[in-house]
């Protein structure tokens, strides 16, 4: 035997001494995956279904035709071909109503932080309701379930249209606290869709969340203090807990678009503070989440969208247009098409799936961790 | 290796037990990062210099991992959209495992040590209080061993679970390993599997239970796949840290690597197909979980393994560092979510790389197992026994219609 070959065990470490590589190549056509508790229910994978009502708006809008509508949503190699989705026809009905829900920093930068603006101006052409509910862009999930619970106190779903949420990065968790936290609010609600949402949090405040509580109590023009708790609702560890802990109301149906793209295309802002990081952990990330934490479990997937995680629903560009463009150069995400394709498909997925004219009578069986306003 | 690939600085820094990591590097990083956001933000002269500054500054050293080693998580898998979920047994696992454990050592130090061995998780449900009894062995059961890469290169020097095996051979049961190929592919290997598990003389009341490390969980599922007549005599299957969505690792060094398995002299492995890391690519194992479904008629479980890296075997340490970055709760070689069976059972998280959890080199090869005098040799005869126990109390409460501890 020769003396050298436990050798073969240092081999069997690959050899890697030094430094730290990045280990994973972006590969934009992997198959979708998703990150979760060990028991959560699957996803319903409603891609190509998804692709043709979104690729029919570019080409109504002149973006985009045929193939090209990839550069806008990628086709990864588990999507089913396009001939095997149901022909769709957006009803456009406008028979539901829409509520917007931004993400975090969300009133620090006017309006150009208000997800989907001018997609929802477009909508509310077509005759549709659609609402932004004012969140505190610095307040964590808890307080900002509050809100959303008393705008629907507010204004209570009407008996005949269904309402969707749409929630946007950190707006899709504290659309999913108010869902568990209000149960009696929660019957109201009908559907919600995960736009580049941090579901399982993002990883930037798991690192960042310490450093922030330092800050938090400073408030800027703009842009006031809230509870603090924005960063720290975001820590991965505490949401896949979460999500661990506390089973989605059955009778809301979820959607998941999710979004990626390389990091030539990711807001110059965005590559400089946390792509490295965040690519060197897994390279399809919009540069705030990685793709796998973006689904929220049972939902039903539309898609990945190519763009970083301002351009798909924020126009900070108008704001910041050095900051928020990239390098590549490339023209601003057509947002008022996705939020439309969004609505178009929702609005028929819940025509086919279920009645729409009354409100769901059924709630979830388990009890609901709390009731009223989170302190 | 790895050309074309961004490589930066890192520094791996020696933690004892219960630091917290991962936050090293942070506050000058931060002041970057505020300033930045001011210049951005409200002094537009600032903005281009700032912007400069921050991308120089901020490219010299890459920092810390982002994610803590934190064990307030819930068991998580990263899964294909189609892969079912997962069911949990570690709460009944761990009651036999440590009952095991503890009937071989003093009870009072086993009370300890048995926690520190398997990890709890922020979602384990609490032990019953009673006191939990033991599973009946079912002696029917056939054991077979896969190895995992390189593992025909070292069978005579630190042989998967060579002295549990023994150990559990004292105590009536069959437990065989298979020589299956360290370098080649799982399909290849699967043929392998096939020969042996042909060869086999059963009885018409013994069952086979195929038990893979590493790459020999994922050799073991391409058996099943490519071999459907399988399914009549294998009844279950346990993974001990298996490469079941791969390694992040193997696909960093992908095809480079191929001339450093050809360089192996054929006197220390069977040089096979050199196919092996390339099926450890993440990438293609999430490809393989589309393609392919697994038989229903066979069980499925999984043991993970993590531990942090100060407490690994030094050569498993700069991979448990590289794969922190991805996720700091890694064995060295795999990270915890990779490791799980979709639509199996979890049995738990073992506290050892990837090595501990199954190979004996404190007998063999002590300079390879060098790790921290406070951290114990994983008793792997217990883990073994354990998850011969569990199997055979599952097999009975699924044959008489009972379910499983915690379904999906």
């Amino acid at each position: 035997m020769s003396s050298r070959r436990p050798l073969i065990f240092v081999l069997a470490t690959l050899g890697l001494f030094g430094c730290a590589p990045q280990l994973l190549e972006y590969d934009a056509t992997a198959p979708a995956a998703v990150l979760a508790p060990i028991a959560v229910p699957g996803i319903e994978d409603a891609r190509p279904e998804f692709r043709q009502i979104f690729c029919t708006q570019l080409t109504e809008a002149e973006l985009a035709s045929g193939e090209s509508c990839s550069g806008y949503l990628h086709r990864l190699r588990d999507e089913a071909p396009p001939e095997s989705a149901v022909p769709i026809v957006p009803m456009r009905a406008a028979s539901v109503r829409i509520l917007l829900i931004p993400g975090a920093l969300s009133e620090c930068v006017g309006t150009s932080g208000l997800p989907f603006r001018s997609g929802a101006e477009r909508l509310r052409e077509l005759g549709y309701r659609v609402e932004t509910v004012k969140l505190s862009g610095r307040s964590g999930t808890e307080h900002n379930a509050a809100q959303i619970a008393d705008e629907l106190r507010r204004n209570p779903r009407e008996a005949d249209a269904p309402l969707v949420l749409i929630g946007y990065s950190k707006g899709v968790n504290d659309a999913l606290i108010f869902l568990r936290r209000y149960p009696d609010l929660a019957r109201q609600v009908d559907a919600l869709v995960s736009v580049a949402g941090s579901v399982n949090g993002s990883p930037l405040a798991d690192r960042y969340s310490g450093i922030y509580s330092m800050f938090a109590g400073l408030s800027v023009g703009n842009c006031p203090s809230g509870d603090g708790q924005m960063v720290a609702s975001l820590e991965r560890p505490r949401n896949l807990r979460w999500l661990a802990e506390n089973p989605l109301p059955t009778h809301v149906q979820y959607f998941s678009l999710g979004a990626y793209s390389d990091r030539r295309h990711f807001a110059r802002a965005l590559r400089l503070f946390f792509a490295s990081d965040l690519t060197r952990m897994e390279p399809r990330n919009d540069g705030q989440t990685l793709f796998y934490d973006q689904i929220i479990p049972g939902s039903v997937l539309l898609g990945y969208v190519n763009g970083d995680h301002w351009d798909v629903a924020i126009p900070l560009r108008e704001k910041m247009p050095f900051f928020a463009g990239n390098t590549a150069g490339s023209a601003d995400f057509p947002r008022s098409e996705l939020l439309q394709s969004i609505v178009f498909f929702v609005e028929q997925y819940l025509s086919t799936h279920r009645s729409v004219d009354t409100a769901p009578d059924h709630m979830p069986v388990e009890a609901p961790p709390g009731r009223g306003r989170a302190k | 290796m790895g050309a074309g690939r961004s490589v930066r600085c890192i520094h791996i820094v020696e933690r004892r037990p219960g630091t917290k990591q991962g936050n090293r590097g942070v506050l000058p990083r931060f002041a970057i990062d505020v300033a930045a956001w001011v210049a951005l933000r409200d002094i537009r002269p600032l903005r281009f210099g700032a912007s400069i500054a921050c991308g120089v500054l901020l490219s010299a050293c890459a920092g810390s991992p982002l994610s803590d080693y934190d064990l307030n998580v819930p068991a998580q898998t990263l899964r294909v959209t189609t892969a079912p979920a997962v069911a949990d047994g570690r709460t009944r696992f761990r009651e036999i495992f440590c009952a095991i454990a503890a009937s071989r050592q003093a009870a009072d130090a086993e009370a300890v040590a048995c926690e520190n061995f398997l990890l709890r998780l922020s979602d384990e449900a609490a032990p019953l209080e009673i006191q939990p009894s033991l599973p009946e062995a079912d002696l029917r059961l056939r054991v077979i061993l896969v190895g995992g890469l390189l593992s025909d290169c070292v069978h005579d020097l630190a042989a998967l679970y060579m002295e549990a095996s023994q150990a559990l051979r004292e105590r009536g049961y069959q437990v065989e390993l298979i020589p299956v190929g360290g370098l080649s592919s799982s399909r290849r290997n699967a043929q392998q599997i096939a020969a042996f598990v042909s060869r086999l003389d059963l009885q018409p009341d013994e069952k086979l239970v195929l038990i893979g490390h590493s790459k020999g969980a994922i050799d073991i599922l391409q058996f099943l796949v490519d071999f459907p007549d399988s399914r009549e005599t294998v009844v279950a299957v346990a993974s001990i840290a298996g490469a079941i969505n791969g390694s992040p690792l193997a696909d960093w060094v992908g095809e480079s690597a191929r001339p450093w398995l050809g360089w192996v002299p054929e006197s220390w492995c069977t040089p096979g197909d050199s196919g092996a890391l390339d099926d450890l690519e993440r990438s293609k194992r999430m490809d393989w979980w589309l393609r392919n479904r697994l038989p229903d008629s066979v069980r499925y479980f999984s043991v993970v393994a993590f531990t942090r890296l100060e407490e690994a075997a030094w050569p498993l340490r700069e991979t448990h560092g590289f794969l922190s970055y991805v996720d700091p709760r890694n064995d060295g070689q795999l990270i915890f979510y990779d490791q799980v069976i979709p639509g199996g059972t979890l049995l738990g998280y073992a506290n050892t790389d990837h090595w501990g959890v199954a190979l004996p080199l404190e007998f063999a090869q002590s300079w390879l197992a060098l790790r921290p005098e406070y951290v114990r040799p994983f008793p792997r005869t217990a883990l073994l026994e354990a998850v011969l126990l569990y199997i055979a109390e599952d097999l009975r409460r699924t044959s008489t219609g009972q379910g499983e501890e915690a379904a999906p």
